[in-house]
């Protein structure tokens, strides 16, 4: 019988507590979104605690440096007041991911490609490279060593570098599914089947968008969602309004229905892909308020994530001289 | 061989790396100038240009108008077209026609 682990996490709940309150509201977005230039709406997240490197020096075209720098904090911050704990690598794990499929792609093309690696993953991205180089993948963790030698094996086949996303995205999903699962947290599971699930509408619509092959379909997929593989792969040729039916008694109606019908107006799947956002992080809200558990401290991580790409959205917009409207309604709902 | 660059703010010259040419972001006019005048001496046959960026440093761009590479072309950024580019091709054909004969 485990022990109590509600405590676990009452000393990294209590940081949280401190800095979920310089989490930027809506009022501030709206601050930033209605700035006169992007310098003045850079100053706004800076006012919010957002660190300054001096290579920045006032120049918005420059923020992409500041929310990685952010996006490091974050992650450098989870590890500090987790102690290591392996379920945060649920968080993690897609940036070693990532790493692994620019070190792959770059030995293909034989490039350096150092600038892409990220750094705040699992582990340090040099120590991917080294066991990739030296082909000695018995220092990674199982699931990245089997997706690695697959994908070494298929791309010498077919040359075609679209496979080392489709396995490495698999095998990523493979892992926190089984990280999930092992930490017994029914509220991480949960967590995790939603993202599953949202990530295999997305990827339906896309396909079927583009008519690519239900085989591509079936390969894309991410096994460990609520909604079975073959509910897409039977719809493939059904038309869109037929599916939004069909999945009425879902809890994705209302993201398939309003995303799907704004789609085929307007071609666009942005309203689709906030939408999927949305439903994540109002998942998050709904426990915000726990005194202990692990769910105040998945939701304040859920939170920035998407607070950054809320300032990326609006950045994006500004430097562009997009009109506030379009960028407020691109924007993902906050968690304050 | 000759290579292909793209010199403008970044949402606006990203797209053009999917099609193998060499990308370069730029957020300023000096650094414009800088890396203009880095291609114009590699091997860049063809250099493109937002007319955004074009038109503050136009004084660079003219200085290669008598040689014959690169080739340096103003192209719409996102933000739309000046009519920069348009206005070079009609120069060069009264210059080489003596008329106007696409727009005239």
């Amino acid at each position: 019988m485990p022990v109590d682990t509600r405590f676990a996490y009452a000393y990294a709940i209590g940081r949280i507590r401190v800095i979920e309150k310089k989490l930027l509201d809506k009022g501030k977005l709206d601050r930033m979104i209605d700035s006169k230039s992007p310098d003045e709406a850079l100053k706004v997240i800076v006012e919010s605690g957002y660190v300054e490197s001096s290579t920045l020096a006032g120049n918005a075209g420059e923020y992409e440096n500041l929310l990685r720098e952010e996006e490091k904090r974050l992650y450098g911050l989870l590890r500090e007041v987790t102690s290591d704990d392996e379920l945060f690598n649920i968080f993690l794990l897609k940036n070693d991911y990532h790493n692994i499929k620019v070190l792959l792609k770059s030995e293909f093309l034989a490039i350096e490609a150092n600038d892409n690696l990220l750094v705040s993953g699992t582990m340090p991205p040099m120590h991917i490279k080294t066991a990739i180089n030296e082909r000695e993948l018995d220092r990674l963790p199982l699931y990245m060593k089997e997706a690695i030698d697959e994908c070494l094996d298929t791309f010498s086949r077919t040359n075609d570098p679209r496979q080392i996303d489709l396995i490495l995205d698999k095998a990523y999903f493979r892992h926190i599914v089984e990280i999930s699962e092992k930490s017994g947290h029914e509220y991480v599971k949960e967590l995790v089947k939603i993202i599953i699930d949202l990530t295999n509408i997305k990827t339906f619509i896309r396909i079927k968008n583009l008519n690519m092959s239900a085989d591509l379909l079936s390969r894309s997929l991410i096994p460990g969602g609520t909604i079975a593989d073959s509910f897409f792969t039977e719809n493939m040729d059904t038309n869109m309004e037929v599916f939004v039916e069909k999945i009425k008694n879902s809890p994705y109606f209302n993201i398939c229905s309003q995303g799907i019908s704004n789609y085929v107006n307007t071609g666009n799947l942005s309203r689709l892909e906030k939408l999927a956002d949305d439903y994540i992080i109002n998942f998050v809200k709904k426990s915000r308020y726990k005194t202990l558990g692990i769910e105040p401290l998945i939701g304040y991580l859920v939170a920035k994530e998407n607070e950054i790409k809320n300032v990326r959205i609006i950045m994006v917009g500004k430097i562009n001289n997009i009109s506030g409207d379009i960028i407020r309604e691109r924007l993902r709902d906050t968690y304050v | 061989m000759y290579k292909i660059g793209v010199i403008g703010d970044k949402d606006s010259v990203l797209g053009f790396k999917i099609l193998g040419l060499s990308v370069f972001p730029v957020l300023s006019p000096e650094e414009a100038v800088k890396v203009l005048h880095r291609l114009a001496g590699e091997d860049y046959a063809v250099i493109y240009i937002t007319e955004q960026v074009a038109e503050k440093i136009s004084a660079s761009i003219d200085s290669y108008k008598s040689s014959k590479l690169p080739a340096i072309i103003p192209i719409p950024g996102n933000q739309g077209s000046l009519g920069i580019g348009v206005r070079g091709i009609k120069k060069s054909l009264e210059k080489a026609v003596g008329a106007d004969i696409l727009f005239g």
